[in-house]
């Protein structure tokens, strides 16, 4: 059995400024877990995407402490693991889904193809039309990202997805 | 044209644009709240300043005009924008201005190499790729 080591977690509202406290703590524990320089930036750079998306794209609910955005990131034998969740209108679930289901699909190399393709022609692809965020996600991570829909009510929903890095 | 100075912040890098000295350099990390909004005015003063160019008020024929790129991270949102500054850097090199670009990378992080050269790889000026080792 692989031992978890929990070297961050953050539960509550997010803005800009936490943001940047939250990517503070994170280099500050990194650097106490790893010494390779490109593991270190491409958590970092997950990190980023991850809550800049919630930040920018995610619903935020406040009725119910339960569900406000959290995310943790834990040390997992060799590997980092990240889990963050946030709520998100049940509307958005299909197109969301598509984009993670999409990049699930693709090899490596056209994970690399489509980011790099979205930055340089600076246009929609039409497959999922996946934001160039999580495709930078599933570029720095390994493996496949895994993800979950838990139904608050008919409006929303709290979405959780999961990075190993 | 006047020199432009940014001190860089934790989410926007530094910015040292000195036209009498021949050298441009951004430099840190970058990650601003509104990416637009940060990048666009440092484009406008390259275009601006390549029109001066073109009007003979500089001359670079016996010491290029050095471009550094020197960054130690930056999220998806600014890579389009600086594709849009590497792009305007080319223009430069295709109106015939002696022009060099340094892509710096540090020792270990080969995401940001392989990230200068895809950037790059449509533009007719290749940048030098430089190891920063701490």
């Amino acid at each position: 059995m692989l031992k978890k080591i929990e070297l961050l977690k953050y539960k509550g509202t997010l803005n800009f400024e936490k943001i940047g406290v939250i990517l503070d703590n994170a280099q500050s524990e990194l650097d106490n877990y790893s010494t390779d320089t490109l593991i270190k930036k491409r958590i970092y750079s997950i990190l980023v995407e991850a809550l800049e998306n919630i930040y920018h794209h995610g619903y935020l609910q406040q009725k119910n402490d339960e569900y406000l955005p959290s995310g943790i990131l834990s040390k997992y034998g060799e590997n980092f693991l990240l889990e963050i969740s946030n709520t998100i209108l049940n509307e958005k679930i299909k197109n969301f889904t598509k984009i993670l289901n999409f990049v699930n699909n693709l090899s490596d190399e056209k994970i690399k193809n489509s980011y790099y393709g979205k930055i340089k022609n600076k246009k929609i692809i039409e497959e999922g039309n996946p934001g160039v965020g999580i495709i930078q996600i599933a570029k720095k991570g390994k493996g496949k990202l895994s993800y979950n829909f838990k139904k608050i009510d008919d409006k929303i929903s709290y979405f959780t997805l999961k990075i190993i890095i | 044209m006047e020199d432009l100075f940014i001190e860089a912040t934790n989410t926007t890098p530094r910015i040292e644009f000195y036209p009498n000295k021949n050298l441009f350099e951004i430099s840190g990390s970058s990650r601003p709240e509104d990416v637009r909004i940060f990048f666009d005015p440092i484009l406008t003063k390259l275009v601006q300043f390549r029109e001066e160019i073109a009007e003979k008020k500089y001359d670079f024929s016996k010491k290029a005009f050095v471009f550094n790129f020197k960054f130690n991270y930056f999220n998806s949102s600014s890579a389009k924008f600086i594709l849009d500054l590497l792009i305007e850097v080319n223009n430069f090199y295709n109106e015939g201005v002696h022009i060099q670009v340094n892509w710096f990378f540090e020792d270990g992080d080969d995401d940001m190499k392989e990230v200068g050269e895809e950037l790059t790889e449509m533009l007719d000026i290749q940048p030098q790729y430089i190891m920063i080792v701490k």
